[in-house]
């Protein structure tokens, strides 16, 4: 019975439903909305105002990795973390582990002669298991991170 | 071109969907594969959805797109242009939801992103600067 005449009965008169819920949820955007230092996933809990800690927002430079030899030009984290793979005009693709930051595996590109070289771009798949690269001389490279063999997949030219 | 990873198998060709040459600097998909933004050379946004392979909007833009990426949901779009100019779109009408200030480009690609935990802010290189800009959400 509650629910069809609610919505024809002016709020002065009957408060509509879960009306103090909207209200909460309203209170709950707008802190979020407000917080300058916003980093987290966790839903505020409304027991005391919420605000970010600047502290916990990347605002530092932590390191600098100086392995390529030439310019940088594309990098990415694998999905979970725990691997960068890093390409740029050295042709190289550097796979880093992010706990040390040391690289694990250099990947080159070998390029023919006149070719236009550097790596312009890396992908991993959703799994992590293997890396896509493209160069600047029409070649898609798939590389296997598990077995550090690469399997060449050459693109149609045009 | 969209490929079959299994085995190297042509799925999808878009080569002849505007009915002119176009050449695609950067491309973005959101996370549950349903959406593909990708920028032209020419200047233009292209949305797709992915799985029926159709266009669902075409922007153009009036200065050079250095940098494309859809939030993870896939209903924001972030653009890098150049001067320094950083738009947050919506993915379905292409209106323009906000701009971000402050970073500096006249040379160089400068790329942007989405950042921290459920994506609440952005993230973008900036020229002359030791470190990116961080501009918040």
């Amino acid at each position: 019975m509650a629910n069809v005449p609610a919505e024809y009965i002016s709020p002065s008169v009957m408060i509509p439903e879960h009306r103090l819920a909207v209200l909460l949820d309203q209170v709950q955007d707008n802190q979020v909305r407000s917080c300058l230092y916003h980093n987290t996933n966790v839903t505020p809990s409304l027991y005391h105002d919420h605000v970010c800690e600047k502290d916990d927002f990347p605002l530092q430079t932590v390191l600098e990795l100086h392995d390529h030899t030439d310019e940088v030009w594309y990098l990415e984290f694998s999905h979970d973390g725990s691997m960068l793979a890093t390409t740029g005009k050295d042709n190289c693709v550097i796979v880093y582990e992010t706990s040390s930051w040391k690289p694990l595996h250099r990947l080159e590109e070998q390029h023919g002669i006149g070719e236009v070289g550097g790596v312009s771009y890396v992908a991993w798949s959703p799994d992590d298991r293997y890396i896509l690269a493209c160069s600047n001389g029409k070649d898609l490279a798939i590389y296997d991170t598990r077995a550090c063999a690469d399997s060449r997949f050459t693109s149609c030219t045009y | 071109m969209l490929y079959q990873f299994a085995n190297q198998h042509e799925l999808h060709n878009w080569k002849h969907d505007l009915g002119r040459p176009f050449r695609v600097n950067d491309l973005s998909i959101c996370a549950d594969g349903s959406r593909l933004a990708a920028i032209t050379s020419d200047n233009y946004i292209l949305i797709y959805n992915l799985p029926s392979r159709i266009r669902t909007n075409e922007l153009k833009m009036d200065d050079k797109l250095t940098c494309i990426n859809l939030s993870r949901d896939g209903k924001t779009v972030l653009v890098s242009m150049n001067e320094g100019r950083l738009l947050l779109l919506d993915a379905e009408t292409g209106t323009v939801i906000q701009r971000y200030k402050g970073l500096k480009q006249s040379e160089f690609v400068i790329r942007s992103q989405f950042g921290g935990a459920g994506q609440n802010f952005v993230i973008s290189g900036s020229e002359g600067e030791l470190n990116g800009g961080l501009l918040g959400l």
